[in-house]
């Protein structure tokens, strides 16, 4: 076995030791309080802060309905991932090329950025229904679009000088100093904020499905509040934390495979 | 090329101004090294980047071929940065160029260049893969394969250590050898002009000007030793 796969086997299982010990903490502490509340004739804790033994339970038995709900959000995610993250790109490009553009619509930006999401939502709801694909669609375009037009904006305009000055020297236009220089040279910030925005474009679609949506994890959640199923509320997020750190070591997987010449160890 | 009253001004008439040079008159004859010396911040670097197009001149002309619009011509450039681009390998950096200014390319000439500055082995490795010495010969060559009217070299070992130095120092003296260059380097090291010069250009402190010619080529073949060429350099660079 070489040592690469020998020290990603280390991290697994360090990560994997500390998953565990703190699940086994919060199962000793929680069965610890439900006993004593028990003594007290007390509500156990479990309606409100379930121990990972329940939620476990909740995940096995209601896995058919998170899996759809989650399908059914994804549905709406990646579609609204793909066109914030492309508007992102195709406007990052224009800035650098037209910069009296950037100039003009920069402030602009910054100033949608500043809204808070759940200001927009009427907004959203008047535009496109409350709880439709589109609306749930345009929440995730919005969250993935400025952390990423912000993250390459940057990039793309912090080309070391040397860079630039080969780029004069050969005589290249605008267009190919970004092709040649600028774009190779932002990859390795457009994987990070690419990494960073999909935990965050999965929450921008539960937001919007708390909106009024008829389906997906989202509105499982909401139910779940409602019904006083604390375990499945805890099991849908479970879900989505496993979604989230699957992609993310996707894109980090796709990121190093790209990006092999960026080695800066 | 000749260059005449080339003067450079940051800053010209505000309060911050800052005289780098005033009226620096040379020629550069083809295929010879020519060597800039001279204090820290007298304008070398400045001197060999406006040549370069980096930065804009004051006033002057920069007159080649008898011609002073040379947009067409092609000068190299290389500091000691070594700047490759890190997603390219050896082969394509060296092509960069090309591709940039849409010119055709012959493999082969790139291959020649690759082993005159022995690094065919590393053509398909990329410039992490590289030494400090070995990045900065790639950035020689991709300079040297688009057969430059003049190639700015400004300071480009000072990054390297010692050893590394000298073995880029004589291969340099060999491609000047082999492929006949223009060259006009810029550096600190009075024995690094000494030994890669046909003649070396002395600059005074700021705001410099042109302090002396010392033809380095006519003192060797006057059998003067390499040391009275330095003592020589060194005396007047001081005085």
């Amino acid at each position: 076995m070489n040592n690469k796969i020998i020290d990603i086997l280390k991290k697994v299982i360090a990560s994997l030791l500390v998953i565990v010990i703190l699940i086994s903490f919060w199962q000793i502490v929680e069965d610890n309080v439900n006993q004593i509340r028990e003594e007290n004739k007390e509500t156990s804790l479990e309606y409100f802060i379930p121990s990972p033994k329940s939620i476990m339970y909740s995940f096995v038995a209601d896995f058919n309905i998170i899996q759809n709900a989650i399908l059914s959000t994804l549905i709406k995610a990646i579609p609204g991932f793909i066109v914030g993250v492309f508007l992102a790109i195709l406007m990052a490009i224009l800035y650098i090329i037209i910069p009296s553009f950037r100039n003009a619509t920069f402030g602009i930006a910054y100033a949608l950025n500043s809204f808070p999401l759940v200001g927009l939502a009427p907004i959203i709801i008047l535009m496109f229904g409350q709880g439709s694909f589109l609306s749930i669609m345009f929440v995730v375009m919005l969250v993935s679009y400025f952390p990423m037009l912000i993250t390459l904006d940057g990039a793309l305009n912090q080309t070391p000088r040397e860079y630039i000055e080969l780029m004069k020297i050969n005589k290249a236009t605008k267009f190919k100093t970004l092709i040649y220089a600028r774009i190779p040279l932002a990859m390795p910030q457009f994987f990070v904020s690419l990494r960073l925005s999909i935990p965050s474009s999965i929450v921008g679609a539960i937001i919007g499905e708390w909106m009024g949506a008829s389906e997906g994890i989202g509105r499982l959640m909401i139910l779940s509040v409602y019904q006083m199923e604390a375990g499945r509320l805890y099991a849908c997020m479970f879900a989505v934390a496993i979604i989230c750190a699957t992609t993310a070591i996707l894109i980090e997987y796709i990121s190093r495979k790209v990006l092999f010449w960026n080695n800066t160890k | 090329m000749e260059i005449k009253n080339l003067s450079l001004t940051y800053n010209a008439s505000t309060i911050n101004e800052v005289n780098v040079f005033n009226n620096i008159n040379f020629d550069v004859y083809r295929n010879e090294t020519l060597a800039i010396i001279g204090p820290s911040g007298c304008g070398k670097s400045s001197l060999i980047r406006i040549i370069s197009g980096l930065v804009e001149k004051t006033s002057g002309s920069i007159i080649l071929n008898g011609k002073d619009d040379f947009k067409n011509s092609f000068f190299g450039y290389v500091d000691q940065g070594s700047i490759l681009m890190p997603n390219l390998n050896v082969f394509n950096n060296i092509l960069l160029p090309f591709k940039i200014r849409k010119i055709k390319f012959n493999k082969c000439n790139i291959e020649n260049i690759l082993d005159i500055i022995g690094l065919k082995e590393a053509t398909n490795m990329y410039p992490y893969q590289l030494s400090g010495g070995m990045k900065q010969r790639v950035a020689i060559a991709r300079e040297l394969v688009l057969h430059p009217e003049v190639l700015l070299l400004d300071e480009p070992f000072s990054d390297l250590d010692e050893m590394i130095r000298e073995k880029l120092q004589k291969e340099l003296f060999q491609i000047k050898k082999t492929i006949n260059q223009t060259i006009l380097i810029v550096t600190h090291n009075i024995e690094e002009a000494v030994f890669l010069a046909d003649r070396i250009i002395i600059m005074s402190n700021k705001p410099s000007y042109l302090k002396s010619i010392i033809n380095v080529k006519l003192m060797r073949s006057d059998k003067k030793e390499e040391y009275d060429i330095i003592k020589n350099v060194r005396k007047i660079l001081y005085e």
